[in-house]
């Protein structure tokens, strides 16, 4: 069944074009179910490694238990 | 199997959802997803059951069936190891769910967080249990899940990805619901704490039903939210118009949240529909609302499910899809309703045993449902958990109780021991208030009866039990309780009691006290609302028509949702003759309450005044459907078939019945032999009661006045064929023949009691007259056998479905008749001349006495 989860997932508007998903995500990604919940932790993902590129000495506590 | 209407089904629980939030939000465009939903499909309200307690709900809504049937009688359930109490587990549900009907006939079914469905049942699809959502440690700690939470189990590591915890929220997710939260002080305040979870949690459901729809086949999908449930038990009490004890600062901080909750479920709401497709049917349903006007409760006693108070008795529920009617109302649905109805959509039978209907209205073809005995018969696989896991724990806490007495076991410790003799306390407490509810009073009365027992001081127990006697008209036995519960008060009298009283001097035809007793009430509490509905039916029935209005309209004033009050107000109305607002009257309340047959009677009774004659047969017939009992509705649409609708042969139908219904109705006068049924009897005759009687037996020196015997009486262990010829009539006929009455005739029942000594020596003095006895030789060994035949017919006769009983004493019937013989004729339906009746007592036959 995993096999079927997209690795890369992006979110359309009605109108087809791609939408900018926030990294303090929203309730309309929420509302959207499993698809927005995993785009967000994926921008989320990618907004943490940035910043911690960015800053090495920047202290991460929070972990995502799943 | 008959036709399959649905091709799939989702449904959608929305826990305490409510038109009265809904349809101004709809009617402002901000539940776009859900006003097109309603105007596709059916919608309507949906009556609830008591208690409004919700795993006792959506098991009912997944059964069809009682809680009393279904087993989920509570929150929480003793562990059946003894060791404590637990969450209820679905393995305490006695009967089968849809979803293991559907599993018989190989389809597919995914539920998604039912309450309760942990653990998750080995079906053919995935079951996700209620105990999935809850995250119980801050974010950086570690959130295992429970044994048990998903099926299939090689599942649970994908799930468990799709959690989500409160501590992932930021404020884009909560500044819709609280604007100004970063004012709050959460040292003091937890409510954005607990808002916080709530929303982690449905949106955790959420995300895994969305995985289903997309990316499972199915059948059915069942999806449980509680957050509305949880929104409203929070800040309902904050949401406009504001209430006098709020204060300005937390009435602005928390104004918005049940509204964003709302518009939130409707966002999710379109996203499931656009995943499950324009060919499936969706229905979309709450198993009770929740008061979100002044009919919010102020302060909530200090009690267990106390917060099942801010419930409301309406729940919703739309359905949409091929083969649904469009934009229409449906009237008259209640929870038991959805089994019954999606088992019809796929083209199954549903369960003679179920107490739900299918709601036939909402198809577009006229539907005829199919019936077999029970699912539960049925051999399969049902994927539910095997026999050896299913589990009845309040056997399993009795026979470790056992264990522990006979020494096999250690007490548990007294916490514990006091925490699980708690809950089984409550829990049948639920129980009996589920046995009234489905007018089950015998069994509610037992329980009832034990647990103000065994706890004298917990008055709900009481006065639960003081209602279920009033239901059933047992005066006497209601005002044995009031009394206790008034000496645990150390003589103080709550004004439920108060009420309680009043409603007994109705039951005993005396409104005029009832009447004074009301306006007491209401003069010590102007504010209370409780008595206007009493006041009303206390003016109905002094026909003060004027009084009778206004009482029903302070009601309506407080309650416009109160289908009882509409149809009060309507009968003073019609009384004065002002029918077409009368009419209107009747038709609000059964828009509200479709099942009120008195509404349609009064209804169909208005418009016959009118002049509008087939409308009026409609209604007659709507009432004879519900209560096929109400002949006064046969005899007029008999009038109308005959007069005016030229349709005599329909007439002549109705008619028919009306005999069949007689058919039915014998009293019968029973007791010991010598405990006063000869002077009952009289009575009888002299009220106007027809008497079966051969006069053989001519009174004598036992009897001066006559015994009102039948011959055939006697014979009625053998020949029952002579009990047609006593319909409509009185029959004397002794107790110890009570358990042969054939089964197929309804008997009221005016049992004679009277001290077993008097009775003895009664029967000897007789015995002795005849020359059959010495007068020395008393025989005494007959006192253990009429024990046990009054035992006997006190515990017998008030199970019978067949039969009412009414225990009138000897004694008080001979030193104060008038009050005995006015419980009697309310028993018989206030029919007779008790004036007269009250005349044949004569002491001085009153010879034996202690």
């Amino acid at each position: 069944m995993e096999k079927k989860q997209p690795q890369k997932i992006s979110i359309t508007t009605v109108d087809g074009q791609p939408f900018k998903v926030p990294v303090e995500g929203s309730l309309g990604l929420m509302a959207l179910g499993y698809k927005g919940l995993i785009a967000w932790r994926q921008v989320r993902r990618q907004y943490q490694k940035a910043r911690e590129a960015n800053n090495p000495q920047a202290d991460n506590t929070q972990t995502e238990n799943q | 199997m008959g036709k399959r209407i649905a091709k799939k089904v989702l449904l959608i629980g929305w826990d305490a959802a409510d038109w009265k939030v809904i349809s101004p939000l709809m009617d402002a465009g901000h539940m776009p997803t859900l006003e097109k939903l309603v105007n596709g499909g059916v919608m309507g309200n949906f009556a609830t059951l008591d208690p409004p307690l919700s795993p006792t709900l959506w098991t009912s809504i997944a059964t069809g069936k009682r809680p009393y049937k279904h087993g989920i009688i509570g929150f929480t359930e003793p562990d059946p190891s003894g060791k404590g109490i637990r969450p209820v587990y679905i393995t305490s549900r006695k009967v089968k769910a849809i979803w293991n009907i559907f599993n018989q006939h190989n389809m597919k079914s995914h539920v998604v967080g039912w309450w309760p469905s942990h653990p998750a049942e080995p079906i053919n699809g995935t079951m996700i249990s209620n105990l999935y959502q809850r995250a119980s440690k801050p974010i950086n700690e570690a959130w295992p899940m429970l044994d048990g939470t998903i099926h299939p189990p090689e599942k649970t590591e994908f799930y468990k990805k799709l959690r989500i915890h409160p501590g992932e929220l930021t404020g884009a997710h909560i500044l819709p619901f609280i604007p100004d939260a970063s004012k709050i002080d959460q040292e003091k305040d937890k409510r954005l704490g607990m808002l916080t979870k709530v929303i982690a949690d449905c949106s955790t459901i959420h995300a895994a039903a969305t995985y289903i729809l997309e990316n499972e086949e199915w059948d059915f999908v069942g999806v449980y939210y509680d957050a509305i449930d949880h929104f409203c038990h929070g800040f309902m009490k904050f949401h406009p118009p504001q209430m006098p004890m709020v204060p300005d600062d937390l009435f602005n901080l928390y104004k918005d949240v049940v509204i964003s909750g709302y518009k939130y479920h409707d966002m999710m709401l379109e996203r499931l529909l656009q995943l499950a497709g324009p060919d499936t049917t969706v229905m979309l349903i709450s198993d009770h609302g929740f008061h979100p006007d002044h009919l919010r409760p102020i302060e909530l006693p200090k009690e267990p499910a106390a917060p099942a108070l801010e419930h409301s008795p309406y729940g919703i529920f739309v359905l949409n899809g091929p083969g649904i009617k469009k934009d229409e109302r449906i009237y008259g649905a209640s929870i038991l309703d959805v089994t019954p109805t999606i088992l019809t959509m796929f083209g199954f039978p549903i369960g003679a045993d179920m107490d739900g209907n299918v709601l036939v209205n909402a198809f577009e073809e006229a539907i005829i449902p199919d019936k077999i005995d029970s699912w539960d018969d049925i051999p399969g696989n049902t994927g539910e958990h095997p026999k050896d896991k299913q589990e009845d724990p309040y056997a399993a806490a009795e026979a470790m109780e056992q264990l522990i007495e006979l020494g096999y076991i250690e007490r548990p410790s007294e916490n514990i021991e006091k925490a699980i003799k708690q809950t089984v306390n409550e829990n049948n407490y639920y129980l009996s208030r589920s046995y009234i509810n489905g007018r089950k009073y015998t069994e509610a009365i037992e329980i009832l009866s034990r647990l103000f027992e065994e706890n004298p001081t917990t008055t709900r127990y009481g006065m639960r039990l003081a209602h279920a006697y009033q239901s059933t008209n047992k005066v006497d036995e209601t005002r044995d309780v009031l009394s206790k519960l008034k000496n645990v008060q150390k003589g103080r009298e709550s004004i439920s009691m108060k009420i309680m009283e009043g409603n007994l001097l109705l039951i005993e035809n005396r409104p005029k006290d009832a009447m004074t007793l009301f306006e007491q009430i209401e003069k010590e509490m102007p504010d209370i609302a409780k008595v206007n509905m009493q006041l009303g039916r206390c003016y109905l029935a002094l026909k003060r028509w004027k009084k009778a209005e206004t009482a029903f309209l302070n009601e309506l004033a407080h309650d416009p949702g109160n289908a009882a009050a509409h149809h009060g107000y309507g009968v003073t109305l019609m009384r004065r003759k002002k029918y077409d607002e009368a009419i209107d009257c009747f038709l609000n309340a059964v828009g509200l309450t479709y099942f009120f047959p008195f509404a349609h009677y009064h209804l169909g009774e208005a418009l016959f005044y009118i002049g509008e004659y087939e409308r009026s047969a409609e209604a007659f017939e709507v009432c004879l459907k519900m209560a096929p009992g109400i002949n006064k509705a046969r005899q007029m649409l008999s009038t109308i078939y005959t007069e005016h609708l030229k349709k005599p042969e329909i007439a002549l139908d109705h008619k028919s019945k009306i005999k069949d219904h007689i058919k039915g109705d014998i009293v019968i006068v029973s007791g010991l032999p010598r405990s006063g049924t000869s002077m009952m009897m009289q009575m009888l005759d002299k009220g106007g009661i027809d008497i079966f009687t051969d006069g053989v037996r001519k009174p004598d020196e036992n009897n001066p006045k006559g015994y009102y015997e039948h011959e055939m009486v006697k014979s009625l262990a053998r020949n029952k064929n002579w009990v047609k010829d006593a319909m409509g009539k009185g029959v004397k006929v002794i107790s110890q023949l009570l358990f042969e009455l054939p089964a197929n005739y309804h008997y009221k029942i005016i049992f004679m009691e009277r001290d077993l000594d008097e009775v003895i020596q009664s029967q000897h003095k007789m015995l002795v007259r005849d020359g059959k006895a010495k007068e020395d030789a008393l025989n005494i060994r007959v006192l253990n056998v009429f024990k046990q035949n009054l035992e006997r017919v006190h515990n017998w006769v008030p199970k019978q479905n067949n039969m009412e009983v009414i225990f009138v004493p000897h004694r008080d019937m001979i030193n104060n008749p008038k009050a005995e013989l006015l419980k009697v004729n309310a028993f018989l339906g206030n029919s007779l001349n008790v004036d007269e009746m009250v005349k044949v007592v004569d002491k001085n036959l009153h010879r034996e006495k202690k």
